[in-house]
C-alpha cells in the first residue's frame, strides 16, 4: 500500500492585495503556518510520497520567511517530495529552486520536457515537467510522450490546464493521461478541487490549501491518495484551510429605506454564520422603488468589521410599473418608450443600464434628487 | 369612465356622505372648508389609495393627513363608476390608523369581485396617480397659486410634457448637471476625471515604487549571493579559527611538551647537581666560591703567615735604636754600678773634684787671703804658700781628679758638666735599650707568637676547610682544583637549573588553567591541518578571513536593511494597488453612473423632443381652439417661444402670458388641460375642476362652462367644485344640463 499526499498551488507569500497592511502580514503568516501544518500532517500520517503540482511559491521572489518556511516544511515531511514548478514559480527563474539548498528528500522537475523520477523502493515512477524560464507554456508537454516501461505504478505530477485548447499554461489533455496510463494524475493550476476517475485511474486537482479569492469557493485542502494492488483505492480531499470566499446574492426588494440595508446585510451574515475567516462578495439583487438608491459603502464597512473581507455590489433594479409607464402619456411615459427596447433586452447589462437610466430620468422629470 | 356615485363612510372631515353624480356635468357647491376638495381626495383615494409621498408640484390638497378622518384616522368609503361598459363599485378602507388600505372592486352587474394586481386606478384607467393628477385633476385656480414665470412654466410644461409639474428643460438640466458631476462635457472635471487623475497619480507612484521593487529583486539576488558568500566566509573563518584554535591547542600542547622536557631537564640538572655533590661528597655542605676563595685566601694567608712567621723567626728583633755608646757606657757602668750608684760614684768623684777644687780654691782663697793677708801678715805668705801649695796640690789633684773624671766621663761621652745627664742618658739609653730590647723581644715574641698564632689559626682554618671539603690524602692543590671544578660545574648546573626552572615556571604560567587532557581531546581529528602552515601565515589568513567575514556580514546587513526598506516598498506597492483597485472599482461605478445619466439624458432629450415635435403642437392647436372658445374669439392662438415660454396671440400680435390677467391665464390653463384630456384619452374621462372658474368673470365663466359642456357632450364627465352659485346659474342660463350638488 502506498500513501500519497497531493497538494499544490500553495502560493506562499501571496500578495493579498485587497487587504490592509496588518491583515496582509497576518494572511501571509497564516499561509506559512498552514504549509507547516500540512507538513506535520504528512509526517504524522506517514505518507510515502508527496506530490506538489506547482506554484508552491506565489512569485519568483518571495520573502526569506517564505523560503525558510518552504524549506522547513519540505524537510519535515519526512518522505520523498516531488515538485513540478508552475507558472508562478518557474524553475529556471525562481531563486528558491536554483540557489537554495533544498532538502535531500525533495525532487524537482527541471525541464519543459517530461522527465521521470523513479522510486523503486515504493514501486512507482513519477512523470512530470516544469515551467522553466517563464510563466507561459503553450505546448502540451505530454504530446508524444510515453512513460518508460516500469514494473510498478506510474504517476503524473504536473501543473497545467486540462482539456483547455489554446491555454497558455500547459494545455494537457485527458486523452494523454489515459494513454500514458497514469494511475494517478496529480494536477495543479486550477484552484477548484476535483477528483475524477478516468480510464487509467484518477485525475485530480488538489485545489489550494487555503482559499485566497472568490474563484476558490469552499475550504482549501489537499488530496490523500491510497494506492494498493496497482489501483487507486481511495482519493479523498482533506480539508486544511480555515478561510472561505463566498459569493452570494441578497434580494433587497423588501427593503423600504436605505437605512435598512446595513441591518439586512449584517443579518444575512449572522444567519450564515460567517465570521472573520470568511470573505464575502455580496451582490444586491431585486428591485427597489425609484426613491431608493442603495449606497453600499456603509453596509460594506459594517460587514467588513465582522468578516475577513467584504465587497458589496448593487445590482438592484429600479422598481417601475412598466404597465403604467407604457400607457403614461406624459414625458415620463415617453421616456419609458424611448428606453423600452433596451429595458426588454435579453442582455442583463443593457437592461440594467436602461432601467437605471429610466429611474434617473423619472426622478429628474419629477424634480426629485437623482440617485 | 364615469363616476356614478360617491359614498363616504369616513374620510377626512367627511362622514356618511353619499353623492350621486350625473355622467355629464356635475357642479358641487359648498362653502369654503365644506369638504369639496376632500371629496376629490376621496375619489383619488378610491382609485389609488393614500399617497406614500407627495411629489414635487403636487397640489397641496393631496395630503394624507387630510385624508384620514380626524377622529379615528380612518379612511373608508366606496365609489361606483362606469368603466368599459361595466358598473363597478370600489370599496376601500385603510388599515387602522395607517395609510395602507385595502380596495375591493365588484362588478355590480355580475356581482363578482375583480381581482386586481395593482391599484384600482392603474388597472382600470391605465394611468397612475401622477398621470391622473396631472391630467384629470384641475386644481384650484392656477393663477391664484402659480404666478408669473412659474405660471408660464406650468402651462409650458403642460403643453410640452403633458404634466404641469414635469419640466422637461429642468429635467434635462438636472440630468446634465448630474452628468457633469461625473464628467464635464468640455474641459476636465468631474468625479471620473478626478478618479482618473487619482488613478494616474497612484499608478505613477506605483510605477516608481515598482521600479524600486524590481531593484529590490536584484538586491534579493545580491542578498542570496551575499548569503552564500557569508556562508563561505563563515565556513572559511570557522576552518581557520579551528585551525588557529588547533594551532593554539597544539601550541599549548607543545607548551606542555616543552614543560615536560624542561622539567626533565630540570630533574636531570638537579640529579646532576646531586651527583656532583655526591661525587664530591658535598651532599650536606658544599663549597662555594667563597669557600674556595677563602681556602685560597687561607692557604695564601697561611703561607703568608708562615712566611711571616718564618720571617719573624728568622728575623731577630733589631736592636732598638738607642745610643749604643751610651748603652755601652751604661753597661760598663752597670757592671759595677747601677745608675744611682754610678751617679753617686760620679757625684762623689765630682764632689771630690769639686771639693778638691774648692779646697784648692779655698786654699787659694786662703792663700789669696793669706797673700792678702801676707800683706799684713807675711807669715801669712807662708800660709799663702802653704795654702797655695796645698791649693796647688789640691788643685793639681783636683785637676787630676777632674781629668780622670773627665777621662772617665769622656769614656762615657760625658763630661763633668753633663755626666749626670749622660749617665742618665746612658742608663736611660740602656734602659731604653733594655726596655726596647725587651719590648722588641717582647714584641718579637709577641709577633712571633701572633704570627705563630695566626699561622696556626689560618692553618687551622685551612685545615678546617680542607677537612670540610677535602678528602683524605688529598692535597690542598688538588682540593682547590677539585673545588674549582666542582664550583664551576655546579655553577654550570646551577645556571642550567635556574634557566630550566625559569623555563618551567614560564611554561607553567603559560599553561596555567589549561587542562592537557582536555586540550588533547579537543584537538580536531579531521581539521585538515596543514602541518606546514606557519603560524604567521595562519595568522595572516585568519585575519584575512575575519576581515572577509566582517565585510560579508556588513554587506549582508546593508542589503538586509535595504531589503527591509523594500519590504515596506513592497507593501507600499500592494497598498497602492489596493487603492488603485478601489478607485478603479469606484471609477467603474462612476462610469456606469455616467452612462446611466447619459442614457437618461439622451432618452429624456429624445422623449422631450418627440413630445415637442409630436405632442405639443397637437395640444397647442387644440388648446388654441379651446382658448378661442374660452375667450370668445379674443385670443386665437397659444404660442410657445424658443425658450418655451407661453404667449398668446391677441388680434394678431403675440403677447407673453405674464402680461395677461389672471382670468386670461386661467383660460389658457383650462384650454391646455382640456386639450390634454381630449388628446390623451380615447374614452370620456371625468375631469375634476376645483374652483377652476373662480377667477373668471361671468362672461368667461360662461364661455368656460360652454366648453366644458362640449366636453361632456363629447362623452366626458365634469365635476366642477365651487363655492359660488354663479357657475350653476350660468350653466343653467346657458341651458347646460347639469347635476347640482350642494355640500
Amino acid at each position: 500500500m502506498i500513501k500519497i499526499f497531493h497538494t499544490g498551488d500553495v502560493h506562499l507569500d501571496s500578495p493579498f492585495a485587497k487587504m490592509e497592511y496588518a491583515e496582509r502580514l497576518a494572511a501571509r503568516k497564516y499561509q506559512r503556518e498552514l504549509f507547516l501544518k500540512l507538513s506535520r500532517y504528512v509526517a504524522e500520517n506517514k505518507y510515502d510520497l508527496v506530490l506538489i503540482s506547482g506554484d508552491l511559491l506565489d512569485s519568483r521572489n518571495v520573502s526569506p520567511e517564505a523560503e525558510e518556511c518552504a524549506l522547513r516544511g519540505l524537510s519535515e515531511m519526512g518522505c520523498p517530495v516531488v515538485i513540478s514548478p508552475g507558472n508562478h514559480d518557474p524553475y529556471l527563474v525562481t531563486p528558491f529552486y536554483r540557489k537554495r539548498k533544498l532538502p535531500d528528500n525533495v525532487f524537482l522537475f527541471t525541464s519543459r520536457e517530461v522527465q521521470v523520477l523513479e522510486f523503486g523502493e515504493l514501486g512507482l515512477q513519477v512523470c512530470g515537467y516544469a515551467f522553466t524560464d517563464s510563466n507561459i507554456l503553450e505546448e502540451d508537454p505530454l504530446e508524444g510522450f510515453t512513460p518508460p516501461e516500469f514494473d510498478g505504478v506510474t504517476l503524473l505530477c504536473a501543473h497545467g490546464e486540462l482539456d483547455t485548447h489554446g491555454s497558455r499554461f500547459a494545455p494537457i489533455r485527458s486523452a494523454d493521461l489515459s494513454r500514458c496510463g497514469f494511475l494517478y494524475s496529480a494536477l495543479g493550476h486550477i484552484h477548484i478541487p476535483s477528483i475524477v476517475r478516468n480510464d487509467s485511474g484518477v485525475v485530480a486537482y488538489s485545489g489550494v490549501p487555503d482559499c485566497r479569492g472568490y474563484d476558490e469557493e469552499g475550504f482549501g485542502g489537499a488530496v490523500s491518495v491510497v494506492i494498493d494492488g496497482g489501483e487507486v483505492v481511495s482519493a479523498e480531499r482533506v480539508i486544511f484551510g480555515e478561510h472561505r470566499y463566498v459569493s452570494e446574492e441578497l434580494d433587497v426588494s423588501a427593503l423600504s429605506a436605505e437605512s435598512e440595508l446595513t441591518a439586512a446585510v449584517l443579518s444575512h451574515i449572522a444567519e450564515k454564520g460567517y465570521d472573520k475567516k470568511t470573505a464575502l462578495r455580496l451582490t444586491l439583487t431585486g428591485e427597489s422603488s425609484l426613491e431608493l438608491g442603495f449606497s453600499v459603502k456603509e453596509a460594506e464597512r459594517a460587514a467588513s468589521e465582522r468578516l475577513m473581507l467584504c465587497e458589496i455590489e448593487s445590482r438592484v433594479l429600479p422598481k417601475t410599473d412598466i404597465a403604467l409607464l407604457k400607457k403614461d402619456f406624459t414625458l415620463r411615459g415617453e421616456i419609458y418608450r424611448t428606453l423600452e427596447s433596451e429595458i426588454e433586452s435579453g442582455d442583463p447589462e443593457v437592461k440594467r443600464l436602461a432601467l437605471e437610466a429610466l429611474r434617473a430620468a423619472l426622478l429628474a422629470a419629477d424634480g426629485r434628487e437623482i440617485k | 369612465m364615469k363616476i356614478l356615485s360617491l359614498n363616504v363612510t369616513e374620510f377626512g372631515k367627511l362622514h356618511d356622505l353619499e353623492i350621486k353624480l350625473s355622467d355629464g356635468m356635475n357642479i358641487i357647491e359648498g362653502d369654503n372648508e365644506s369638504g369639496k376638495s376632500t371629496l376629490l381626495l376621496f375619489v383619488m383615494y378610491m382609485l389609488y389609495g393614500l399617497p406614500k409621498s407627495s411629489r414635487k408640484g403636487a397640489p397641496d390638497a393631496y395630503d394624507k393627513q387630510r385624508s384620514l378622518s380626524w377622529e379615528n384616522k380612518r379612511a373608508e368609503g366606496s365609489m361606483t363608476l362606469l368603466h368599459g361598459g361595466r358598473r363597478l363599485r370600489i370599496e376601500r378602507e385603510n388599515t387602522r390608523r395607517s395609510s395602507s388600505s385595502e380596495a375591493r372592486v365588484f362588478d355590480l352587474d355580475t356581482g363578482e369581485r375583480l381581482e386586481l394586481s395593482g391599484e384600482v386606478g392603474e388597472e382600470l384607467l391605465g394611468i397612475g396617480r401622477e398621470s391622473f393628477e396631472s391630467c384629470l385633476w384641475c386644481g384650484q385656480a392656477r393663477s391664484g397659486v402659480i404666478k408669473g414665470d412659474d405660471l408660464s412654466k406650468t402651462l409650458s410644461n403642460l403643453s410640452l410634457t403633458a404634466d404641469e409639474s414635469v419640466d422637461g428643460e429642468a429635467a434635462l438640466a438636472a440630468l446634465k448637471n448630474a452628468k457633469k458631476q461625473y464628467k464635464y462635457e468640455r474641459g476636465n472635471g468631474g468625479i471620473i476625471f478626478e478618479l482618473d487623475e487619482s488613478i494616474s497619480r497612484l499608478r505613477a507612484e506605483k510605477a516608481t515604487v515598482d521600479a524600486e521593487l524590481s531593484e529590490s529583486y536584484s538586491s534579493r539576488e545580491r542578498q542570496r549571493e551575499l548569503e552564500e558568500e557569508l556562508l563561505s566566509a563563515e565556513k572559511r573563518f570557522a576552518e581557520l579559527r579551528s585551525l588557529k584554535e588547533a594551532q593554539e591547542t597544539v601550541a599549548l600542547l607543545g607548551g606542555f611538551r616543552r614543560l615536560d622536557e624542561d622539567e626533565k631537564k630540570l630533574r636531570d640538572a638537579e640529579a646532576e647537581m646531586a651527583s656532583l655533590k655526591a661525587e664530591n661528597g658535598y651532599t650536606e655542605k658544599e663549597p662555594d666560591g667563597n669557600t674556595l676563595a677563602r681556602l685560597r685566601m687561607l692557604i695564601s694567608a697561611r703561607e703568608e703567615k708562615n712566611e711571616e712567621y718564618q720571617s719573624i723567626c728568622l728575623e731577630r728583633p733589631k736592636p732598638p735604636r738607642v745610643d749604643g755608646e751610651a748603652v755601652e757606657v751604661a753597661e760598663r757602668i752597670s757592671e759595677r754600678y747601677d745608675l744611682s750608684e754610678a751617679l753617686d760614684a760620679v757625684d762623689k768623684r765630682v764632689l771630690s773634684v769639686k771639693k778638691t777644687r774648692a779646697a784648692a780654691i779655698s786654699l787659694f782663697a786662703l792663700g789669696a787671703l793669706s797673700a792678702a793677708g801676707a800683706v799684713f801678715f807675711l807669715p801669712a805668705l807662708a800660709l799663702t804658700a802653704v795654702f797655695a801649695v796645698l791649693g796647688a796640690v789640691l788643685l793639681i789633684r783636683g785637676n787630676k781628679q777632674k781629668k780622670s773624671l773627665a777621662s772617665d766621663l769622656s769614656q762615657i761621652g760625658a763630661d763633668i758638666s753633663d755626666y749626670r745627664g749622660r749617665i742618665d742618658y746612658c742608663f736611660a739609653q740602656k734602659r731604653v735599650l733594655a726596655a726596647e730590647k725587651e719590648a722588641a723581644e717582647k714584641l718579637y715574641a709577641e709577633r712571633k707568637e701572633r704570627a705563630g698564632r695566626e699561622l696556626a689559626r689560618v692553618s687551622l682554618q685551612v685545615a678546617e676547610l680542607v677537612g670540610s671539603y677535602g678528602r683524605a690524602d688529598e692535597s690542598e692543590e688538588a682540593l682547590i682544583l677539585r673545588i674549582e671544578r666542582f664550583i664551576k660545574k655546579r655553577e654550570d648546573v646551577r645556571r642550567r637549573i635556574m634557566l630550566v626552572s625559569s623555563f618551567v615556571e614560564r611554561d607553567r604560567k603559560q599553561l596555567e588553567g589549561q587542562d592537557r587532557k582536555k586540550l588533547e581531546d579537543s584537538l580536531p581529528k579531521n581539521i585538515g591541518y596543514k602541518a606546514n602552515m606557519t603560524r604567521e601565515r595562519l595568522d595572516t589568513e585568519y585575519a584575512e578571513a575575519a576581515a572577509a567575514l566582517e565585510s560579508a556580514r556588513s554587506s549582508l546587513t546593508d542589503i538586509r536593511i535595504k531589503l527591509s526598506a523594500y519590504r515596506a516598498t513592497e507593501d507600499s506597492s500592494l497598498e497602492l494597488k489596493r487603492r488603485i483597485d478601489e478607485l478603479l472599482a469606484e471609477r467603474k461605478e462612476a462610469v456606469f453612473r455616467y452612462e446611466v445619466l447619459s442614457r437618461a439624458y439622451d432618452a429624456t432629450d429624445a422623449a422631450y423632443k418627440n413630445m415637442r415635435r409630436n405632442f405639443a403642437p397637437k395640444i397647442r392647436e387644440r388648446a388654441s381652439e379651446n382658448l378661442k372658445k374660452l375667450s370668445g374669439g379674443r385670443y386665437s392662438q397659444l404660442f410657445m417661444s424658443e425658450d418655451f415660454g407661453i404667449s398668446i396671440d391677441v388680434l394678431g400680435s403675440e403677447r407673453e402670458l405674464g402680461s395677461f390677467s389672471a382670468g386670461a391665464t386661467d383660460n389658457a390653463y383650462l384650454a391646455l388641460r382640456l386639450a390634454l384630456v381630449e388628446n390623451i384619452f380615447d374614452e370620456g374621462m371625468p375631469v375634476f375642476m376645483d374652483e377652476t372658474l373662480s377667477n373668471l368673470d361671468d362672461e368667461r365663466a360662461s364661455l368656460a362652462l360652454s366648453l366644458l359642456d362640449e366636453y361632456v357632450t363629447a362623452g366626458g364627465q365634469c365635476l366642477l367644485l365651487t363655492c359660488h352659485q354663479r357657475e350653476a346659474d350660468l350653466a343653467a342660463a346657458k341651458g347646460i344640463s347639469l347635476q347640482r350638488i350642494k355640500m
